[in-house]
């Protein structure tokens, strides 16, 4: 069994009163790409974004071993009051990234937008640096252009660009290729093969593309209502589903 | 007279610049906080506040006026003080217009961007407060919308300078009220002459916010104010 980076256990949250994430308790390894299936409205995003520590659950704990930093343990069970600027959640957001569904971006030029990434990170990189991975995403002629006035698919690819820069210890995808053409798609699960042999980042995708998550896991959930209905290797969670629930999902019935 | 500008001209042109632009900076150092809180709290009759804020944006210049004469007026709650016709009423007055626009402006100018950038500076690894300056940076044009509308409100607002100001030779005379007395007694080359000084005026200053935010913004930016 390789090192579990993250833990999350029984990890909830409850929004006017209704229960977005049921108490869920899973394992994130590392360099692995583990998937979250599931439709819309299933808890998805709202999953992500406790575990990347944007937002806070109400019930759990997450206890996060991340190499070379110090081993932490939020538990949202008992201190209510975590601030999103405590050290050590501050630590764990900087050894982390988080790719929205829907990409966001300064209102500065590509290049400024990779080079404030940085800074915020208290990492410097060189205009050089920038290029190389520009020229990777296939920006490198937008270099100069407002980020702002890229398309849905190009800035896309600058998330993408700034997740090749940073290299995460851990990288959230909510998503990743909803904007994306075809080719675009191709290019995302080929940086995320790339994030994770090369640099060792271990990434927790969630998406509503079977073929997606077929092909880039390494292990598979399946997410319905804020519920882990089930949770398998790759293999496995596509030939032999255990819940009928996830049967369904995978061979594109409709649930009843 | 545009090019020789005597000394009448001259003090009510200083005069009306003085004003407006005491008027204006008073007016941001409460206005832009005041924006702030209320484009990112939510409260009890914020709704309320806000349909204030708004009806107050179009304020009839007279009206303001008149509450500063009433409030400033001997028998009023503030005559002691022996503001009414001095610069220093007017300039209140004229910050009862602009605050509005200003508090208004900067409201609807942070709801129009994208409120997501709050959140990639957060999984970027910001703190809160560096994140609310980044949010606050991508309203920067809207921020400078409102100084130039506020500033143009301002100057060329007549009503309430005279009203408050009586426009007094030398004293409380602005370019807007000079411009009505002379155009009363039928010196239309002289009114018509001062009409274009102010606009020269509106120009070289809205000129000059304009660069400034430029320099605010980026160099190579795609969304310039032009």
């Amino acid at each position: 069994m390789p090192d579990s980076l993250i833990n999350i256990i029984d990890l909830g949250k409850t929004i006017e009163n209704r229960e977005i994430v049921c108490p869920v308790s899973f394992s994130i390894f590392s360099s692995e790409v583990l998937t979250f299936i599931g439709p819309n409205g299933a808890g998805k995003s709202t999953l992500l974004r406790m575990i990347s520590l944007i937002s806070f659950g109400d019930t759990g704990k997450i206890e996060y071993s991340i190499p070379g930093c110090k081993e932490v343990t939020i538990d949202f069970s008992i201190s209510k009051k975590i601030s999103i600027d405590q050290p050590e959640i501050l630590t764990m957001r900087q050894n982390m990234l988080y790719l929205f569904q829907k990409p966001a971006v300064f209102s500065t030029s590509v290049l400024n937008n990779l080079i404030l990434s940085g800074k915020l990170r208290g990492q410097k990189f060189t205009e050089k640096e920038c290029e190389s991975v520009l020229h990777k995403v296939g920006l490198i002629k937008t270099i100069h252009q407002n980020a702002t006035t890229l398309s849905g698919g190009e800035m896309s690819r600058l998330a993408f660009a700034r997740a090749l820069l940073l290299k995460p210890k851990v990288l959230f995808l909510d998503e990743p290729s909803a904007h994306l053409d075809p080719m675009g798609v191709k290019s995302v699960e080929e940086w995320i093969c790339e994030l994770k042999t090369e640099y060792k980042t271990s990434i927790f995708l969630v998406t509503q593309d079977l073929f997606e998550a077929k092909r880039v896991s390494d292990r598979v959930g399946f997410l319905l209502s804020g519920q882990l209905i089930e949770l398998k290797s790759n293999q496995e969670f596509f030939n032999h589903p255990s819940d009928p629930k996830t049967c369904h999902f995978v061979k594109g019935e409709l649930p009843i | 007279m545009i090019i020789s500008l005597d000394p009448g001209t001259f003090q009510a042109l200083f005069l009306s610049l003085r004003v407006t632009l005491v008027a204006l900076l008073l007016s941001s150092i409460f206005g832009f906080p005041i924006g702030i809180f209320l484009a990112f709290t939510k409260f009890k009759g914020k709704k309320l506040i806000m349909n204030l804020v708004y009806t107050f944006m179009g304020f009839p210049p007279v009206v303001a006026g008149l509450i500063v004469y009433l409030l400033l007026s001997r028998s009023g709650p503030f005559g002691f003080l022996k503001l009414l016709f001095t610069p220093q009423a007017m300039i209140l007055a004229q910050i009862i217009l602009s605050l509005p626009v200003i508090i208004g402006l900067t409201v609807l100018g942070l709801r129009a961007i994208d409120i997501s950038v709050y959140e990639l500076s957060i999984t970027l690894g910001a703190t809160k407060t560096k994140a609310s300056y980044l949010l606050l940076r991508e309203a920067r044009l809207s921020i400078l919308g409102a100084l130039i509308t506020a500033f143009g409100a301002s100057i060329s607002e007549v009503g309430a300078a005279m009203l408050v100001g009586e426009n007094i030779e030398g004293l409380t005379r602005s370019m807007t009220t000079a411009l009505m007395l002379e155009t009363r007694q039928g010196n239309f080359d002289r009114a018509l002459a001062l009409g274009i000084i102010l606009l020269l005026l509106a120009f070289l200053v809205n000129s000059i916010l304009v660069l400034f935010g430029d320099i605010q913004g980026i160099k190579k930016n795609a969304r310039q104010l032009d």
